[in-house]
């Protein structure tokens, strides 16, 4: 089941935050695996703040590969999640610059949390694999990921 | 799945017989008015898939609380043979040993409700709480190993709390076999800052009292009388034990696949109990229980000064902990199957261990009633105190639920309490409420669980832990 109710800002088209009894999910599309990489990594950015207070004055790369059986959509955004916890970084740019089946390469923009700015929304403990989705349906790309909140 | 494809095995057991891959059946512990929302959500359904991992013995448990996980259901309970079964890290969960604590003091309710406010901003600025939020403990490297290796003892002789807190802790507060090697740079960098933080989310303190004593010679013996002031803390790991789950299910993953392990669901990932992945997920796992038991020990010891302070002309005000439980655990126990003694690894995801009278693991003041349960509800209602039963031992592995279970998910709860002010709303019931945010407040209000009381007294019909006591809050702090 989706939902846009989570956060009652207006979310782009392309992105529905997913129910879940005990934690919450973002569902994307796009057309093509980068873009779903990059949409799903604002939506998870979306869980934790409100995107219109985060401004893009940091740039930094980030190169992600993915375990056997870890899907890479679980991997990026897992990758993310932990520069916010661990480096307390709240991002609201993604490009993908390059991408293979278990690898990428990005720039992200986005800044130092700022707690008189950014009034964060939760804490994600992990990006889980339970109902991940990441591949072609139809003539679109899809993403979907839950998350432990 | 529909309510009809359940036998009733009891008034408040359910089994969903073996079929397809399952290699035992799945059993449920319901009231029966609870049959028809358990079935309609997912928590069965992932308690077959459990079903179905190498080495379960007897059934694949979920207790009254359950719902909706990742990978086992909340609430779920599976023992697995030592020599054939596995560890799968699904089956903790990424907050390893979240758990909660209950502490109890001399003051009655009437004592503490003209101090009611400042105690709760006593213990809202004494307690690190909230998204984002670090604790004020900095320890050195040997230090933080320490608290690793030797949890509650670490943080006793550190300074914060009594050693007499050790022995009413399940594990006496430190779990053995932790390995310090086996834990990531990452996970050491999570947790660095945490230790003393009670997190946001479903965390709380909870201020209450006693309000109804079911069991008279259980209560005297856990130290509980009526309308005596109560603490409980519920917090875990935070980020180590997050980030400790995190990186064994991408080893357990490869290890699945190594070992030829068939996962119906990937959050399932699993390795025998005799390979070097479990060895290695264990000793993590044991450092990241021992890091919860470290951190509501020093949450403990803050609540004693915010009490103490608040409370300065009284010494009725000292808090005694009454006992604290584990909630998302593996441990090798031993239980007895079909009249032999096995040895087990127990996995309990939003469970309670609820260990019988005369357990030798139980605290020696408490063996001859049974281990204390502690069962909170939601903010607005009650917690329970349970005892623990000869029958969980021959039934659930020792084991009983560990809470309401949410029954909303977070963006219905945020949906429904739009327009509302649910913190004003508890202020009408006689509950004081401090928060960080107003959003945790909507995401955790009381519709969002189910109803405590039915979920407690389905344990009690069950025969798997008795009612002692009901708790009921005057203040609740939230991250």
């Amino acid at each position: 089941m989706a939902s846009s109710e989570l956060h009652p800002q207006a979310l782009p088209e392309w992105l529905e935050y997913v129910e879940h009894t005990a934690d919450t999910g973002i569902r994307v599309w796009g057309p093509d695996a980068a873009a779903v990489l990059s949409r799903a990594a604002w939506g998870l950015f979306s869980l934790l703040v409100d995107p219109a207070t985060v401004q893009a004055r940091l740039e930094e790369q980030i190169e992600v590969r993915a375990e056997p059986g870890v899907p890479l959509l679980a991997a990026w955004l897992s990758a993310l999640n932990l520069r916010h916890q661990v480096e307390h970084r709240l991002y609201c740019r993604f490009e993908i610059l390059s991408l293979s089946p278990d690898r990428l390469t990005a720039r992200l923009g986005g800044e130092a949390y700022d707690p008189s700015r950014h009034d964060l929304r939760t804490e994600i403990k992990a990006v889980t694999l339970c109902g991940l989705e990441f591949g072609p349906v139809g003539d679109r790309w899809v993403g979907q990921a839950i998350v432990d909140v | 799945m529909d309510a009809s494809s359940l036998q009733q095995v009891s008034e408040c057991v359910w089994e969903i017989p073996r079929q397809g891959a399952m290699r035992v059946p799945v059993r449920l512990v319901l009231g029966p008015a609870m049959l028809s929302r358990a079935v309609a959500d997912r928590a069965p359904e992932q308690a077959m898939h459990v079903a179905e991992l190498p080495g379960i013995q007897v059934a694949s448990l979920a207790m009254p609380d359950m719902h909706w996980g990742y990978g086992f259901p909340i609430g779920g309970v599976a023992a697995f043979d030592a020599e054939e079964g596995v560890v799968s890290p699904g089956g903790v969960g990424y907050d390893i040993n979240c758990g909660v604590r209950l502490l109890a003091c001399g003051l009655d309710r009437q004592a503490v409700l003209p101090r009611r406010e400042a105690l709760v901003e006593a213990l809202f600025k004494g307690i690190p709480s909230g998204v984002g939020a670090g604790g004020r403990l900095h320890p050195s490297a040997s230090a933080y190993r320490d608290a690793v290796c030797r949890g509650a003892a670490w943080a006793v002789e550190a300074g914060y709390g009594e050693a007499g807190d050790l022995e009413c802790i399940e594990e006496s507060g430190c779990m053995a076999g932790a390995d310090p090697e086996a834990i990531s740079e990452t996970a050491w960098r999570r947790g660095a800052d945490q230790i003393g933080t009670l997190g946001a989310g479903n965390h709380f303190i909870e201020v209450g009292t006693v309000d109804e004593i079911y069991d008279e010679t259980a209560a005297r013996a856990f130290g509980l009388a009526l309308e005596q002031v109560t603490l409980m803390v519920h917090c875990g790991s935070r980020g180590f034990g997050h980030q400790v789950c995190d990186d064994y299910l991408g080893v357990m993953q490869r290890a699945s696949r190594q070992y030829g392990i068939a996962l119906p669901d990937a959050q399932l990932a699993c390795a025998p109990l005799t390979s070097s992945e479990a060895r290695r997920y264990l000793g993590a796992m044991n450092a990241a229980i021992n890091y919860a038991f470290a951190n509501r020990q020093v949450i403990a010891h803050l609540a004693r000064q915010a009490f103490e302070g608040v409370f300065r002309d009284s010494r009725a005000a000292a808090l005694r902990t009454v006992y604290e439980v584990a909630h998302n655990i593996a441990k090798f126990e031993t239980h007895r199957i079909d009249g032999r003694d096995r040895r087990l690894c127990v996995h309990r995801k939003g469970a309670t261990r609820a260990f019988g009278p005369g357990q030798a693991e139980v605290t020696a003041a408490y063996r001859d009633v049974g281990q204390p349960v502690l069962i909170p509800g939601d903010m607005g209602t009650c917690s329970y105190v349970l005892a623990g039963t000869a029958k969980a031992m021959a039934e659930t592995f020792g084991s009983a639920c560990h809470g309401a279970g949410r029954c909303m998910s977070r963006s219905q709860a945020i949906k429904q309490a739009r327009g509302r002010d649910v913190a004003r709303e508890l202020e009408r019931s006689g509950i004081v409420l401090r928060a960080r945010s107003r959003e945790t407040v909507a995401e955790e209000m009381p519709e969002a669980y189910k109803d405590v009381s039915e979920v407690v007294d389905a344990c009690d019909r069950a025969g798997i832990a008795r009612r002692v006591a009901r708790l009921r809050p005057l203040a609740v702090i939230k991250g």
